[in-house]
């Protein structure tokens, strides 16, 4: 299974901010070979919080916002500078979408003062968390895109070019 | 990994089948798919089932290129609507 779930994070610049959390808060470790000093591209991993096995993290920059995005072509992360990437070895989405879930609502319980979004494969988008509001659930199928951007638009950070 | 007879080394090849229609969803998944599959790797992106069609793959293609932070693989396959495939070439690399 090559889908991934997302959790995309605003309020922090670097992807070292956001990893320094998650290993001191949660127990995640990093993985072999990294330069921890230097690289904001970092894997890391612990055992899963509701499934046998492994969870993955991959922590980096935001790198899916087109910055000559035409209008219709805004997407609900564009204004998330930091993105968690989340996978278990196991090809079994429904497993890997409660696993991102758990680690959602544990961040957002972590640092409510920065906003989330959890989404599938970064095109669907399951949950918002925007300081002060409660987690806002979207119905499934909801696309990152401007054809669903009346639902996401209350729910998440917006760009210049979602306020024209 | 696939490889066209005994001689040839072969690429890692991701293959995407879309899930949902539209120019973004499309350059995300020659983008991740590229993530996967690498700089020498090979790309086919199954947009049968969304109605992709030559000019959302041209669009998609080279704003996927022109995308910050991500290496495109050399050669990209988008299955169109109608069945045919359309293919790219990453010349930047």
């Amino acid at each position: 299974m090559s889908e991934r779930e997302n959790i995309f994070v605003a309020g922090v610049e670097k992807p070292s901010e956001l990893s320094r959390l998650l290993v001191a808060r949660f127990g995640l470790e990093y993985m072999r070979d990294q330069d921890l000093y230097a690289s904001e591209d970092l894997g890391l991993r612990r055992r899963a919080l509701t499934t046998d096995g492994f969870v993955g993290l991959r922590v980096y920059p935001n790198t899916f916002v087109d910055p000559d995005a035409a209008p219709d072509e805004v997407q609900a992360f564009d204004a998330y500078p930091v993105q968690i990437d989340l996978w278990i070895p196991r090809p079994d989405v429904e497993a890997q979408e409660a696993e991102a879930r758990a680690w959602f609502d544990r961040l957002v319980a972590a640092r409510p003062d920065l906003p989330m979004l959890l989404i599938h494969d970064v095109d669907f988008l399951h949950a918002a968390y925007l300081p002060g509001k409660p987690v806002h659930d979207f119905p499934p199928g909801t696309s990152v895109d401007f054809p669903d951007i009346d639902a996401w638009l209350p729910w998440v950070i917006k760009t210049d070019a979602m306020a024209v | 990994m696939v490889r066209n007879g005994p001689g040839d080394p072969g690429f890692i090849t991701e293959v995407k089948t879309m899930k949902e229609p539209g120019n973004n969803a499309l350059k995300r998944a020659i983008n991740k798919a590229s993530d996967q599959a690498g700089p020498e790797g090979k790309v086919v992106i199954d947009g049968r089932g969304v109605g992709t069609i030559q000019s959302d793959a041209e669009r998609a293609f080279k704003r996927a290129l022109g995308q910050p932070g991500k290496v495109v693989a050399k050669h990209v396959h988008v299955i169109l609507e109608d069945g045919s495939m359309t293919e790219f070439e990453n010349e930047q690399l």
